[in-house]
């Protein structure tokens, strides 16, 4: 008897997750057709394995400094060059790059979760719930975002974890108008009026049904909008908002040269490159998951 | 009224108005009366058709029945218990008791759900089976609607349209209820499909002597399934009677036009030739009087100003009409 | 009789991820002049793919990759997209099942078929003829009050109105052929009967011809002259309908008549075993054979050719061979 459970639960477990591999190998097999996606995938994955092996990739420390070798000019001992205190530029965006990931990941998740969860609840129980979320929403969507974020950052005084957190505060909004309109078209389906004509309670039809189908569109918005994520939090660090030195973040590291543009080019361009190719990666990746979820393309 | 064994659910004099909000401020305006003031008895083991064209309410009264829709007005009494005042605990025991099929298998499925936990959700709102209990539970109901046990591990969108009914038909018995609302079940489906569910849902209803209302336009599928027929017409029930008398003797002139409007698979069938008149009216603002007066080829003055009320022709036919008894032969 | 439409040995295809889906399998019958015919089969017998494969609708995935349609001496798929614009302009109308889709949101119903009529006419879309034409064609379709209807937007329409305005658009530049896919599906019964009157009163007054795609065999009795049935992308029967619902031939014919419930039917049901094929591995031979109660050897093998029976009887098994 408890051989025969076991055997049934593994069968469960073994059978649940063939429908799941299918539709996998269905999208591997969307992905193949789109040469953009394909290169936007391997600049992110080449990102993040270069982020992931930083110390091993990167020859020198990144906030050493060396004031005997300052504004050196790109050769074989530094690859990139080196800035007005003698760091390694290549090692400061291989290391960077950690930066940017943090960023990325920890802004997704804070701003993906807080917006999906308003939009759900706002659409799902939609009335005085909704107008409340929604004028909320509706405020911090009447700024600009690089302006808001500014003010966040600037009244919270600059460092990397106040960055994330402005960064945060400005992008749930989008989230959860998406996650709203979806909720909001859900819960007007029959499988869920289905559900509560079993009497399943607002809370588990919130959850193992509303929420699953919004996240989806949140996700495809997250991927296209990791690029402007980045862009933000380098403007920010630009602006002296974002991360302090001598962290190498990006947009500081930009901000770093341009007192030495016109001779010592390559103090702001190689970071910035780095931003352009992380950015239109997100980019080509973001537009090729949206399309790749497109149920007109699916079928 | 008597409460009477042979009685699962009695309806009395029930109204749902839905409003319309128009304007800057979005105040109420005016209702859509979709359901205006209907008493109806269904009894135990019986088919109960509605039939009606959309907007007509009949969807509207099979959902209020389930308390997918609060009432505005009236009571629902489902075995005696008054569903409309009961409490939280109460109303989930009395929904074990009915549920529904949809009209369209295509959305009331959930799309991201495999086909185990789509008949097994019933099981896990309402038991506390183990999720082993409930797998066996799911193959043994999925066997009992003609699906295989293969098919636990599926998405709905792998299933053809009439898989995809048997799934909500499982879904909808494996609580073993006693009352479904079939709204409009076979509507979306072919008709070698329809054939096959309207034999399924006959063979279960013996099986596990269930009680059906049966919401549909189609009064072909109505002489097949039903044992009872209540025609409505703008929120009201403007005919009820035995399936043979509303077919053999139809007296609401609405009953009429709509037995003459739908096609008969029989190019030898002769039938009435009355071509329907006009449009259905809104709902928000139904006419004075009788509310089919406006498409009535029998209108007369009377019927713009008095409302006519369900009156008994014989046995269990009623008609809302005033002129029926020069109609009724 | 004259032969108006002649469709020969249609084979058209869509790609998709799963494989090729063979939607129809070398389809062929004959449109007569002053024809109501229905096509009528189930979803997936390739019943719509036939009429936009007529009017040369079919986009990418799709793609119709053998045979014929000859149109009033010409076969359309050979002419070029201009040629075949002017065809569909003028010569065969189309009908849809959603018509409140297939209006334009943002412009006045007078002025979309005052569009309909400068084109295929040739005429100044501000032409007092023009204007004529749009007042007489809605007051035919029986819309009151042409005037102040013209100037109504679509979605002041309900959809009963919204077909009759489609009517009036596929109508008004007398069309040779009218096709009309699934025209009352999306509405009401009894509004449904008004508008399969109205399109046979038309076609009937204007000497045109029809052709009714339907999956209701309803429809077909009550309205249509001639039937052709397919199944799974072939065709099975064709016939005058009083033939086909008297004696019908293929056994999926016979087997769908059944199915379907009629006012007065006594005892079960009858059904027609297993699905409906999956087009992407269509069944070898005659599509239909794992379904058949008469399937033979030679089903599974071979594709049984169309064959005359009786006058005007067309019949597709290897039973009548």
């Amino acid at each position: 008897m408890k051989q025969d459970t076991l055997s049934m639960k593994w069968k469960n477990f073994v059978e649940s997750r063939k429908p799941l591999i299918d539709d996998w190998k269905h999208t591997a097999y969307l992905w193949r057709k789109s040469k953009l996606t394909m290169i936007g995938t391997f600049v992110i994955v080449a990102f993040i394995i270069i982020a992931i092996f930083a110390p091993f990739i990167a020859p020198y420390d990144p906030i050493a400094q060396d004031l005997s070798k300052r504004l050196q000019p790109p050769s074989s001992e530094h690859l990139f060059g080196t800035d007005q205190f003698g760091r390694d530029i290549f090692s400061r965006v291989i290391y960077g790059s950690r930066i940017a990931i943090q960023i990325i990941v920890l802004v997704s998740i804070i701003s993906g979760g807080i917006g999906t969860l308003v939009g759900v609840f706002a659409g799902y129980f939609g009335g005085v719930v909704d107008e409340v979320l929604m004028r909320i929403t509706d405020m911090f969507l009447a700024f600009p975002s690089l302006v808001l974020a500014m003010a966040f950052a600037a009244a919270m005084g600059p460092s990397l974890t106040n960055t994330i957190i402005a960064i945060s505060l400005v992008y749930w909004t989008v989230y959860a108008r998406l996650a709203r309109a979806e909720a909001l078209r859900v819960k007007n389906m029959e499988y869920i009026e289905a559900e509560r004509a079993m009497g399943a309670s607002n809370f588990r039809i919130i959850f193992s049904h509303v929420l699953p189908m919004c996240i989806s569109p949140v996700l495809v918005q997250l991927t296209l909008r990791m690029g402007t994520i980045i862009l933000t939090a380098a403007g920010l660090g630009f602006l002296g908002l974002g991360a302090q030195p001598p962290t190498p973040e990006w947009g500081a590291m930009v901000s770093d040269g341009r007192n030495y543009l016109v001779d010592q080019w390559w103090i702001s361009t190689f970071p910035g490159i780095a931003i352009a190719i992380v950015v239109l990666g997100f980019n080509l990746l973001g537009d090729g998951i949206r399309d790749m979820l497109d149920p007109r393309l699916r079928r | 009224m008597v409460t009477n064994n042979n009685v699962l659910i009695e309806i009395n004099s029930l109204k749902k108005y839905f409003p319309v909000r128009s304007g800057i401020f979005l105040r109420v305006k005016k209702y859509v009366r979709a359901v205006d003031g209907v008493d109806l008895v269904i009894k135990r083991n019986e088919t109960l058709a509605l039939v009606g064209e959309s907007g007509c309410g009949k969807t509207t009264i099979g959902r209020t029945i389930l308390h997918l829709t609060e009432p505005t007005d009236g009571e629902v009494v489902f075995e005696g218990k008054n569903l409309t005042n009961a409490s939280k605990e109460e109303l989930m025991q009395l929904r074990k008791g009915m549920q529904i099929v949809f009209q369209n298998p295509y959305t009331s499925l959930h799309p991201r759900k495999l086909v185990k936990d789509i008949v097994g959700e019933p099981l896990k709102i309402h038991t506390n089976l183990s999720s082993v209990e409930i797998l066996n539970k799911v193959k043994e109901t999925l066997e009992s609607v003609g699906l295989r046990e293969e098919h636990m591990y599926r998405y709905p969108h792998e299933f053809s349209g009439g898989q995809r009914q048997r799934i909500a038909v499982a879904r909808a018995i494996i609580l073993k209820p006693k009352f479904i609302v079939l709204d409009e079940p076979t509507s979306a489906l072919d008709v070698s499909v329809q054939a096959r569910i309207l034999n399924l849902l006959n063979e279960l209803k013996e099986e596990l002597s269930l009680t059906y209302l049966f919401i549909t336009h189609d009064l072909a599928v109505v002489d097949y399934m039903a044992d009872r027929v209540a025609v409505m017409y703008l929120g009201k029930i403007v005919e009820l009677g035995k399936k043979d008398d509303i077919f053999s003797k139809p007296t609401h002139p609405y009953t009429r036009v709509l037995e003459a409007a739908i096609p008969i698979p029989d190019p030898f069938f002769k039938k009435e030739k009355i071509l329907p008149k006009g449009e259905v009216p809104d709902p928000a603002n139904p006419p004075k009087g009788c509310r089919f007066h406006t498409r009535c080829d029998y209108s007369i003055d009377k019927c713009e100003k008095v409302e006519p009320v369900l009156e008994n022709i014989e046995g269990e036919h009623y008609v809302a009409c005033h002129r029926w008894r020069e109609i009724y032969k | 009789m004259e032969v108006l439409l002649s469709v020969k040995n249609l084979r058209t295809i869509f790609h998709t991820y799963r494989g090729v889906v063979k939607a129809l399998n070398g389809v062929s019958f004959d449109v007569y002049k002053k024809d109501f015919l229905g096509i009528v089969g189930e979803t997936g017998c390739g019943k719509s793919v036939t009429s936009l494969s007529i009017m040369r609708l079919i986009e990418e995935p799709g793609e119709i990759v053998e045979g014929s349609v000859v149109f009033d001496g010409r076969d359309l798929l050979k002419l070029s997209e201009e040629e075949m614009q002017k065809v569909r302009a003028k010569e065969i109308s189309m009908i849809f099942q959603e018509p409140k889709m297939a209006l334009n949101p943002v412009l006045k119903i007078g002025f979309q078929i005052a569009e309909a009529i400068s084109t295929a006419e040739d005429l100044s879309i501000k032409s007092k003829e023009v204007w004529e034409k749009v007042y007489e064609i809605l007051r035919a379709v029986g819309l009151p009050d042409p005037e102040s209807m013209a100037e109504k937007y679509p979605h002041e329409l309900s959809g009963g109105m919204a077909q009759r305005i489609m009517i009036a658009m596929g109508l008004v530049t007398k069309p040779k052929l009218l096709i009309a896919d699934e025209p009352t599906s999306a509405l009401d019964v009894t509004i449904q009967a008004q508008i399969l009157h109205l399109i046979k009163e038309l076609v009937s007054e204007m000497d045109t011809t029809a052709m009714i795609i339907t999956h209701n065999l309803g429809i077909v009795a009550e309205y249509c002259e001639r039937v052709v049935i397919m199944y799974a992308g072939n065709v099975a029967e064709i016939g005058d309908v009083k033939t086909i619902f008297k004696e019908p031939l293929h056994p999926y014919t016979k087997g769908l008549i059944k199915a379907v419930p009629v006012i007065g039917t006594k005892g079960k049901l009858q059904t027609i075993k297993g699905i409906v094929p999956d087009l992407v591995n269509p069944p070898s031979g005659c599509r239909f054979h794992p379904r058949c109660e008469h399937a033979m050897d030679i089903c599974s093998k071979e594709l049984p050719p169309i064959k005359e029976v009786k006058t005007g009887h067309f019949v597709a098994c290897h039973l009548y061979n």
